[in-house]
């Protein structure tokens, strides 16, 4: 069970709905993956094509939650607006909150989440800030009441994984009251359960699907990694050592 | 009257929020508005009267992450 806010999910897996063949490999995905919370942008419309079928009518509204996000701002005032027309639109008040600084990197600006965090919350918003890999930063927004802290592991949709483990350990230790979902960078199964084997109460993920060669496949070996790394966390690694300990018997092997 | 929809001059005879979605055929389901930054909420769609020169956001859920 993943808590946010008033909400409660099954999976700890958070999907994106982004840059999939079809809407219906898109489907399937969500389906193999398990999850039960995904996220949408939000965009104008095209006035040229107003009709047709939408990405909404692929995700089931029985079985998904819909986490718009404010994906493309890079001020307040945008992020803002786009959070209300989301609330608006979906009707939902969660909101993946981004303002990013850097369109290189697509780093988020803290100074700006924050401040914009702030004003959602007071709005009535349940916000999951996406946000750097930051102790600090994490704390502050887990502070004005943010319901969820969104670090990301690598930049947004490279595929590195996580790239520095120990960073995000204590972000992890910094973070005690709101779950820490790991946001951006997973590649492959085994990042994500890293990031969950890290203290991580969830991932979420779009391109590592999305940009597989067999999506459902991908989905459904992110499912599996998800439960892994919680199952591994929960049950507490062993110590590293650093020379061999035997696991067989050093007594009474034949011959010596 | 010239208005601003989704950043485009587009020609309106004039009228209210849902008379322009419906001119541009626009389903008004899952479709938020912003007339010039500001929410229109569904229940004012028929009572505000557009005006020259208004902006408007029409926007809906879009794939993304």
């Amino acid at each position: 069970m993943l808590n946010i806010g008033p909400y409660e999910f099954h999976s700890r897996l958070v999907l994106g709905t982004g840059k999939y063949e079809n809407f219906e490999i898109m489907k399937k995905s969500l389906e193999a993956s398990g999850t039960d919370l995904v996220t949408v942008a939000i965009r104008r419309i095209d006035l040229n094509a107003p009709k047709g079928e939408g990405l909404l009518d692929f995700i089931d509204p029985g079985k998904f939650s819909l986490l718009p996000n404010t994906a493309g701002c890079f001020n307040i005032e945008d992020a803002i607006l786009t959070a209300k027309l989301a609330r608006e639109a979906l009707k939902t008040n969660l909101i993946k909150l981004e303002v990013i600084g850097d369109k290189f990197s697509l780093w988020p600006d803290m100074e700006q989440t924050i401040e914009a965090a702030r004003i959602l919350i007071e709005d009535g918003f349940v916000v999951m800030p996406y946000c750097g890999p930051d102790p600090v930063g994490a704390r502050k927004l887990q502070e004005i009441g943010c319901h969820a802290v969104m670090p990301l592991a690598s930049p947004i949709g490279s595929g590195l994984g996580i790239q520095d483990k120990e960073t995000l350990s204590i972000v992890r230790k910094a973070i005690n009251n709101v779950p820490m979902i790991v946001d951006a960078g997973v590649g492959t199964a085994s990042d994500a359960a890293v990031a969950m084997e890290l203290g991580a109460d969830g991932v979420l993920m779009n391109t590592a699907i999305a940009e597989a060669k067999k999506p459902i496949q991908m989905a459904e070996a992110m499912k599996h990694s998800i439960i892994a790394g919680k199952l591994a966390f929960d049950a507490g690694r062993m110590p590293r050592k650093f020379a061999a300990d035997p696991s067989s018997p050093t007594e009474g092997v034949p011959g010596s | 009257m010239k208005i601003k929809v989704n950043g485009k001059i587009v020609t309106f005879e004039g009228g209210t929020v849902n008379q322009l979605l419906r001119d541009l055929k626009i389903s008004p389901d899952f479709v938020a508005v912003a007339l010039n930054r500001e929410i229109v909420h569904r229940h004012e769609r028929d009572c505000i009267e557009l005006k020259e020169g208004d902006a408007l956001e029409f926007v809906k859920a879009a794939p993304g992450g």
